[in-house]
Order: C-alpha cells, then structure tokens, then sequence
C-alpha cells in the first residue's frame, strides 16, 4: 500500500484534481472508510471516555449517598444515645435524692431509738439507784434502831442494877422508845 | 477558489478502482487523534479524578452528563445505551465542523462522511425497530391503509438522504462562501474580515448542524422503535 | 452554439433557479421563529424546549433548500448531462 501511495504521487500527473460531489464508485469506498473511522473513533471514545467518565461518577454518586446515608444514621444513634444519658442522668439524680432521703431517715430513726433507748436507761439507772437509796436508808434505820436498842438495853441493865423497880423500867423505856419515835 | 476535496494521493487499489487520500480523509485522521489522545488523557487520569472535580474532569463530567440526560429526556427510557454512540457521533460532527477553523476542510463538508453517519442511523433505526417490534414493524409500513406503503416506505429511504443532504449542503455551503471570500480579499485583509464567518459558519452553524443530526438520529430510532 | 455550450448554459440558468427553493425554506423557518417567539413570550419558563422543538423544526424544513443547493451544486460542478 505504501508503494503505491508513493508511486502515484511521484506519478502525478495521472492524479484527478479532486471532487465536490462525484455519485460514483469512489464515493462508496469512501463512504465504507469513512464508517469505519466513525466507528472506531465512537468505539474508542466510548470506552476510553464515556463509560469510565460515567461510571466514576455513578461511583461517587452512590459512595457520597452511603456516606450522607451513614451520617445520618449516625445522628439518629448519637442522639438516641444523648436522649437515654440524659435519662439516665435524671434517673440517677432522683436515686440520690432517694438514698439520700432514706439515709437521712434511717439516721434520724436510729438516733430517735438511741436517744429513748438511753433516757430509758437512765431512768432505770436512777430508779434503781432510788430503790437502792430506799433499802439502805431502811437498812440504816433498822441498824440504828437496834443499835439503840441494845444502848437502851444496856442503859436499862445499869438502870436495873441500880435498883429501879420494874415499873420505873417500863416507863423510862416507853419514854425513851417515844422520845425517838419522836425524833 | 479551489473548494473541491482535493486528491492527495492513491491509498491502495480496489479491484481496478484507486482509492484517493482526500482533504477529508487527512482532516478526519487529525480529528480523530485529537479526539482519541482526549479520551486517552481521560483515562490516564481517570484515577486521579478527585470528587472535587478541577478545570479538567469538570467539563468532562458535565460532557457525559449532559449527553446522558439528552439521551434520557430525547430518546425515553430504555434506549440509554444509545448514549456512547451519540456522544461520540455528536463529538466527531462537533470537532469535524469546528476543524474548519484551523484551515481545514471540513470532513463533515463531503458526502461520504456525512453519508456514512446517515447510514449508520438508518442502519440503527431499522435494526432497532426489527429487533423491539418484530412483526409490528412490517405491519407499520401499511399503517393506515395499504395504499400508503409506497409513501411510507419513501419516507423511511428519504430519512438518511435528508439526514445525510443537511449537514453536508450546510458544511459545503460554508466552505464554498469561505473560500470565495478568501479568494476575494488580498492577503492582507485575510485575518480579520472572515472571522466574523468563520463565527458563523464554522461554530453558530457547525454546533446546530451536529447538534440537529443528533437529536434527528435519536428522534428517529426512539420513533421507530417505541412500542404502542 | 454547440450543444456543450448551450448545456451548461442552461445548466447554470438552472442552478440559479434552484436556490428559489430556498424561498419556500426561509418563509417556512420565518413563520417558526415567529410562532416560538409568541410561545416564548406566552411561557417564558418553557422556553428551552420550545427552543430545541423550534430548531429541529427549522432544520427539517430547511432540508428542501439544502436540496436545492445540492442540485445547484451537481448542476454547476458535477453536471451529469456533458
């Protein structure tokens, strides 16, 4: 082919001048090149161009759809998971208040039991401390009468031996009786 | 004031027939590497694309999204495979069109390209149809009556021609009235009195031709093929 | 006058009436744009879509035109008839 491109364009003399619109034999094969080169050029650009290009920007449509998608999925959760803190933040607030509460009602129950559990012992204390108080005073009583009794006796022995009569007895000893009965 | 696609060279012989290297066919090759070194850079740095997009893959998102909603909204659902197709159709016609600008002749400027594209619609258009309508497709031909299957069955051959006749008549028109004014002014006048055709022709003309071959081609096979 | 000359003279005479055709085109385009801009003007928030359904109006009415320059064009470059 290229020998002859060569040879007739050394040749050119027997090269027609060229045509605007010649209906023959020449225009079919042109025609059927000219075909081919639109088909080529359409299937090069096609995919070369076209289909990438195309493709590429169906990518990033769907990747930048997933990724608004994720987002606001995200946000839902992330505000879900704000909602139910903050619940949870409430909740343990009033829990405290509770505890609290019940602490400080445990504290005050006790200390009131405390406080009447010690006034009553006290008061056991003192009233065993009256009673003890009454027996020893008893006690001392009955030991002073004895004892005074038996001086009595004993001063009645003396009386007796210096020969008081029995009458003069008795009535020094009811007097002395009354006169500490009286005291 | 030659406007003619002129012969460059002999490619290879077809049986007895030389096939010619053209304007069109050298135009077609550049706008072809052109295209193919920009999907080539889109891919290289596909994997550095960023979702942040730059200067760069901006406009090549937007490209591929606008095709893709173009296609959606144009054609209806189900036929978003079509999308590639005219992305790279309406990418060929696009920078075909603008290679005007760069003293070029417009690929889009002789019939057998544009004839090719009308072809490879009509095939697309009949073999979609066969392929979603099977017998109904047949049955549409006599349509309202009998009697008008010739009518129809020249509306289905007059697509592609029209299709085919409209981009290159308003590409060839444009390179006609170009290069006479070339031929017209001197030298030194020839930087700025074209622009202002060159605006016209080459961009204003040249963006709704590709845009109108198109939304033509999908309107077509979208039409063909929709199922009642 | 030989029969070549009197060809492509008629020929060019030919081609100078074809682009009339673009008379038919241009009046059919005019009337578009006209009825898009009254529809514009009566829905300004459609006015994307009546702008693409007024282009590929205008691009197939402009078909007959482009015609007429494709025969003016066979007429006057590549005449079948000589």
């Amino acid at each position: 082919m290229f020998q002859s491109v060569c040879t007739v364009a050394l040749a050119g003399a027997e090269l027609p001048l060229g045509s605007i619109l010649n209906l023959d034999k020449q225009l079919l094969i042109q025609m059927a090149i000219q075909a081919l080169n639109v088909l080529l050029l359409t299937g090069v650009l096609a995919f070369l161009l076209y289909k990438p290009v195309k493709q590429f920007m169906a990518q990033r449509r769907e990747r930048i759809a997933a990724e608004i998608e994720a987002a606001q999925k995200d946000r839902a959760e992330a505000l879900e998971l704000k909602e139910q803190y903050e619940r949870m933040i409430a909740d343990i607030e009033t829990e405290r208040e509770e505890i609290l509460h019940a602490a400080y009602k445990k504290a005050m129950e006790r200390s009131d039991q405390m406080l009447f559990a010690a006034r009553r012992e006290a008061e056991n204390i003192y009233n065993r401390t009256l009673a003890e108080l009454e027996t020893e005073k008893e006690n001392m009583a009955d030991e002073m009468k004895r004892q005074m009794i038996e001086i009595a006796t004993l001063m009645a022995e003396r009386f007796v031996q210096l020969s008081i009569d029995r009458e003069t007895q008795d009535r020094l000893i009811a007097e002395a009786l009354a006169e500490w009965e009286e005291s | 004031m030659d406007f003619s696609n002129r012969y460059h060279a002999v490619l290879f012989h077809l049986g007895d027939t030389p096939v010619y290297l053209t304007d069109t066919l050298i135009a077609t090759w550049i706008v072809m590497g052109i295209l193919i070194l920009l999907a080539a850079a889109v891919r290289v740095r596909l994997h550095r694309f960023q979702d942040v997009p730059g200067a760069f893959q901006n406009l090549m998102e937007i490209a591929v999204e606008t095709m893709e909603n173009f296609t959606k909204t144009t054609m209806g659902p189900g036929n978003e495979a079509f999308a590639p197709y005219f992305f790279g159709v309406f990418a060929f016609i696009l920078f075909s069109n603008y290679s005007g600008l760069f003293g070029l002749r417009q690929p889009t400027a002789d019939l057998a390209t544009t004839g090719a594209l009308a072809i490879m619609t009509f095939v697309l258009i009949h073999f979609r149809g066969i392929r979603k309508k099977k017998w109904g497709y047949v049955k549409e031909y006599f349509s309202p009556h009998p009697i008008m299957f010739p009518i129809n069955f020249v509306g289905e051959i007059s697509k592609p021609i029209s299709l085919a006749f409209r981009l290159f008549g308003n590409m060839l028109g444009g390179v006609i009235i170009m290069s006479l004014v070339y031929g017209m002014l001197p030298l030194a006048l020839r930087v700025i009195l074209p622009d202002i055709l060159h605006a016209y022709f080459d961009i204003f003309a040249g963006s709704l031709q590709a845009f109108i071959f198109t939304i033509l081609s999908m309107t077509f096979i979208a039409e063909k093929s929709a199922v009642e | 006058m030989d029969g070549r000359s009197f060809i492509l003279g008629m020929s060019a005479l030919a081609a100078g009436i074809c682009t009339l055709s673009g008379l038919g085109s241009g009046l059919g385009q005019g009337i578009a744009a006209g009825k898009a801009a009254e529809a514009v003007a009566r829905q300004p928030e459609a006015r994307s879509s009546i702008l693409s359904t007024m282009l590929i109006g205008q691009a197939v009415a402009e078909t007959c035109s482009v015609y007429g320059l494709v025969i003016a064009l066979i007429l006057l470059m590549a005449n079948p008839l000589v």
